[in-house]
């Protein structure tokens, strides 16, 4: 069991982090990580919620939890002087938490709101969950909202939420202390101390830790190649034009460069062609990731009804220019400094760097939070060309539609349905 | 403050913002640099008195959203820097930019490196002193936005909180949406937002804030020179109209409207206005009434509402600007549970209405406050928002370590006051959008 340190000079306060290998891709009840988290601080054997509220909030301590589709994390934020203490407290709720079942009830009832409010907002509908019943197929693990569904939520039991503490939640611990360690501001040997402290606190849970490595879902993927989700009430069609990337081709760093190069900066093709040049819509952009082996980029846009066909037309024939005509050198150039950059800012937020030394822990053993950075600035334009000219092909391409509009008339506008 | 703890947050406090400067240019443009030390960001924002409330008219053939339509077309640039060259030099200089519009402002901000501090500013300037609306983008722009509203329209929550304003302000400057409507769009010309940027985007109506690890001496010294080298004009200022004259037009339309919509859950918004003449006195007593209600598990919406499972969160906030002031309320959630929220709140403000705030509470709300700024002032966008916010309501320079010392200042008697202000005349419009309870009509006013 390791713990890594990061420090920065322009940090004051001190940020704790353990991060598991745990997320809703591995469960049966999705969305019983995400319940079982906030549930930690709703009472003790020690302390009541309220008591564990007011000893947080009075002293400036910020608890946060976590939950991706493969790693969970929970964590706390605060002055330095109130480090030990929140310490304290974030072992007793890991380690000696109540989990009634009225606050379960209470906790289910949030969760299922929170799906609701998704469900009602068509931009977050489309990039939270359409886009990965087409990229994945609806009933993929990775397919997984991180908060589950409303009927697995209603299913979720007291005996669900000790078991998955027990067993599933506190596999291949790692833990981050983040602060400015090196200027000696607050006292002498701070760090020291408090890794010797974070160790003392895990010894003492340690019959609950397993230090066996999650094994990884192998699922085979089953993309439905076009997924229209009707909804009758909005002005606008929302899609999103995705391509994933099978196991043995998931780079990270080429995804993301692909992806940032296609619509993540105001510089990208997206954004000057659909945007710039055309008006097509407000928003222009991509993302990318990887969860486990597997990967994908997609590109979003809002669009009006009557111009979906000039959207999807648009898109595909950017995405298409890069395997036919490949990337000026300045554009290649371009990109790598914005992305560069942007790990060097997020490099000034202590929980993007816990995120990333967690990232980094679980998925490629390595703890080094300039593992981005080193990969990105290491990529060269002949060989990104190859990698995308395997990965942009009909074979990984996917569309996801969310407006007013039904599959049958989508049909008309795509011709790649393979269902 | 007391003890040894807060000691040690003084000391913090000291070693968050460690150099302050702030001066006004003879064309009356401010700028504000602060020094964070160690840190790898940088943030400019620029800001200029533009927005919904300088509109005139409503609806079709007005000026409505002409500020945001504005704000886009500014990275249009002109024949020299292009919209292309624009967006590709700041991804070139690893810069994250964006821009937002308000009822006072229009705010130009970006995050850079440090090392590309210059070459963004310097881009920035350029923007702002030369861009000149192309006529080729004019008319694409305009239905980017026109797509940005529908989008905007599209979200049952985020329409809900606009048309709830909408209707208690109408016929008064916030009696409409910042984005402006589909009608109103369609008829701003190009020579309309000509006219428009010569009133509004002058030196005098401008902000500049800078923070970094960065020698901040010399960064002032380089934005005066090139904001002295502005060539536009400099018109006066419309002088903001003082608050009784806006109360005078101000009608009122409280009450209860319901918008059916085919979702499973209704979006709830309370919005009232606070009638005082002057915010800057109540501003920070404001921001603890915001906690007391909403900010944490300690707030009373989280232990008498969302801990009980009714919904996932009740937002409380109250737009603290210089003309005037209103509170805005809003929560989602399945039809069954919204007479009982709706009933819990009205119970919550009674309560408030009718009971003096006790001190240990007001101190513990002083003591979160000042240890949440700390925590956000070490993020350098946190940082420029906070100087922005304090010259934007206080209309004065002051360092932003000052906001700790506002927040101790805060007496027992200000915050009982605030309290009256916001509930003594308690007079509400609330607009519900989806899926609303069959004949629930919830009472508007306090018993």
């Amino acid at each position: 069991m390791d713990i890594s340190t990061f420090s920065s000079q322009h940090l004051k306060s001190i940020t704790i982090v353990l991060g598991f290998q745990h997320g809703v891709a591995y469960e049966k009840k999705p969305g019983l990580a995400s319940i079982l988290l906030p549930m930690l601080s709703r009472g003790t054997m020690d302390h009541s919620e309220e008591e564990i509220n007011i000893l947080l909030e009075s002293n400036g301590i910020k608890l946060f939890t976590n939950v991706a589709q493969s790693i969970s994390s929970i964590g706390i934020r605060c002055i330095p002087g109130e480090a030990e203490n929140a310490m304290d407290l974030l072992f007793e709720i890991i380690s000696r938490p109540l989990l009634n079942d009225s606050i379960l009830e209470t906790q289910k009832q949030n969760s299922i709101q929170k799906i609701m409010e998704i469900n009602q907002d068509p931009f977050s509908r489309i990039t939270e969950v359409e886009i990965f019943k087409s990229i994945f197929g609806e009933s993929h693990p990775l397919s997984k909202h991180i908060l589950g569904d409303i009927d697995s939520i209603k299913s979720i039991n007291r005996d669900d939420l000790f078991t998955c503490l027990k067993n599933n939640l506190l596999i291949n611990p790692h833990g981050v202390i983040i602060g400015n360690f090196e200027d000696h501001e607050f006292r002498d040997n701070f760090k020291e101390d408090l890794v010797q402290v974070f160790l003392a606190h895990l010894e003492k849970i340690s019959d609950f830790i397993s230090l066996k490595k999650q094994e990884l879902l192998n699922v085979s993927v089953k993309p439905k190649n076009l997924h229209v989700h009707e909804d009758t009430t909005i002005n606008n069609l929302y899609f999103g034009l995705n391509y994933r990337t099978p196991p043995n081709l998931t780079n990270p760093w080429n995804l993301k460069f692909l992806s940032t190069l296609l619509g993540g900066t105001l510089g990208s093709r997206m954004f000057r062609i659909i945007r710039d040049e055309k008006g097509l819509s407000y928003i222009a952009g991509s993302f990318s990731a990887t969860i486990m082996h597997h990967g994908y980029f997609t590109c979003i846009m809002d669009v009006d009804k009557n111009r979906i066909e000039e959207g999807i037309n648009t898109l595909q024939e950017i995405i298409q220019d890069v395997v036919d005509n490949g990337i000026s050198d300045e554009e290649m150039d371009f990109t790598k400094e914005s992305l560069l950059s942007a790990i060097e800012l997020s490099l000034d937020n202590p929980r993007w760097i816990a995120g990333e030394i967690l990232n980094n822990k679980f998925n490629r053993d390595s703890t080094n939070p300039y593992l981005s950075y080193q990969m990105v600035e290491k990529i060269d334009k002949s060989s990104l060309i190859e990698w995308s000219k395997k990965v942009i092909k009909n074979e990984n391409l996917s569309l996801a539609v969310d407006g007013n509009i039904t599959k049958q008339e989508m049909k008309k506008y795509w011709n790649m349905d393979r269902e | 403050m007391d003890g040894n703890k807060d000691g040690v947050l003084n000391s913090l406090v000291g070693k968050v913002v460690d150099d302050y400067i702030a001066t006004k240019l003879k064309n009356g443009a401010t700028i504000q640099a602060t020094k964070l030390n160690g840190a790898r960001s940088t943030v400019i924002l620029i800001g200029y008195n533009a927005g919904g409330f300088y509109e005139e008219g409503h609806g079709k053939g007005s000026n409505d959203g002409i500020s945001h339509f504005l704000e886009h077309m500014v990275f249009k640039g002109n024949e020299r820097i292009n919209a292309r060259f624009i967006n590709e030099a700041f991804t070139k200089f690893g810069a994250l930019p964006n821009a937002y519009t308000s009822y006072y402002k229009t705010v130009y901000f970006s995050k850079a490196p440090k090392k590309n501090f210059e070459k963004v500013i310097n881009l920035w300037l350029d923007i702002l002193n030369g861009f000149s609306l192309p006529e080729k983008d004019f008319e694409i722009e305009r239905q980017v936005v026109l797509q940005e509203i529908k989008i905007h329209n599209d979200d049952p929550l985020s329409y809900a909180i606009s048309s709830s304003q909408n209707i208690l302000f109408e016929n008064t400057p916030y009696g409409h949406d910042i984005l402006g409507s589909i009608e109103s769009l369609e008829g701003i010309t190009r020579e309309m937002m000509l006219e428009y940027v010569n009133q509004r985007y002058t030196p005098e109506n401008m902000d500049v804030v800078v923070v970094g690890d960065l020698p901040i001496e010399d960064v002032i010294a380089s934005i005066e020179q090139k904001i002295n080298n502005s060539n536009r004009g400099s018109a006066r200022t419309k002088h903001d109209e003082p608050w009784d004259y806006f109360s005078r037009k101000w009608k009122g339309k409280t009450g209860f409207v319901r918008e059916e919509r085919a979702h499973p859950i209704a979006n709830v918004v309370i919005s009232w206005p606070i009638k005082i003449s002057s915010i800057d006195e109540f501003f920070y007593p404001f921001i603890l009434m915001e906690d007391l209600l909403n900010e944490g598990k300690t707030s009373l919406f989280y232990k008498k509402i969302v801990s009980k499972g009714l919904c996932s969160n009740v937002e409380f906030n109250i737009e603290k600007m210089p003309i005037m002031s209103f509170a805005q309320l809003y929560f989602s959630a399945e039809p069954k549970n919204v007479p009982v929220i709706y009933d819990k709140i009205l119970k919550i403000f009674g309560d408030l209405k009718n009971n003096q705030l006790e001190p240990q509470l007001v101190d513990y709300l002083k003591k979160r406050e000042a240890r949440n700024l700390l925590l956000s002032m070490e993020d350098s966008m946190n940082l420029a928002q906070v100087i922005f916010r304090r010259l934007s309501i206080f209309n004065k320079f002051s360092d932003p370590k000052m906001t700790f010392r506002d927040v101790e200042n805060i007496t027992f008697d200000k915050m009982n006051a605030v309290k009256d202000i916001l509930f003594s005349e308690f007079d509400a419009q609330v607009f519900a959008c989806g899926n609303i309870p069959k004949e629930w009509e919830p009472k508007t006013s306090l018993e």
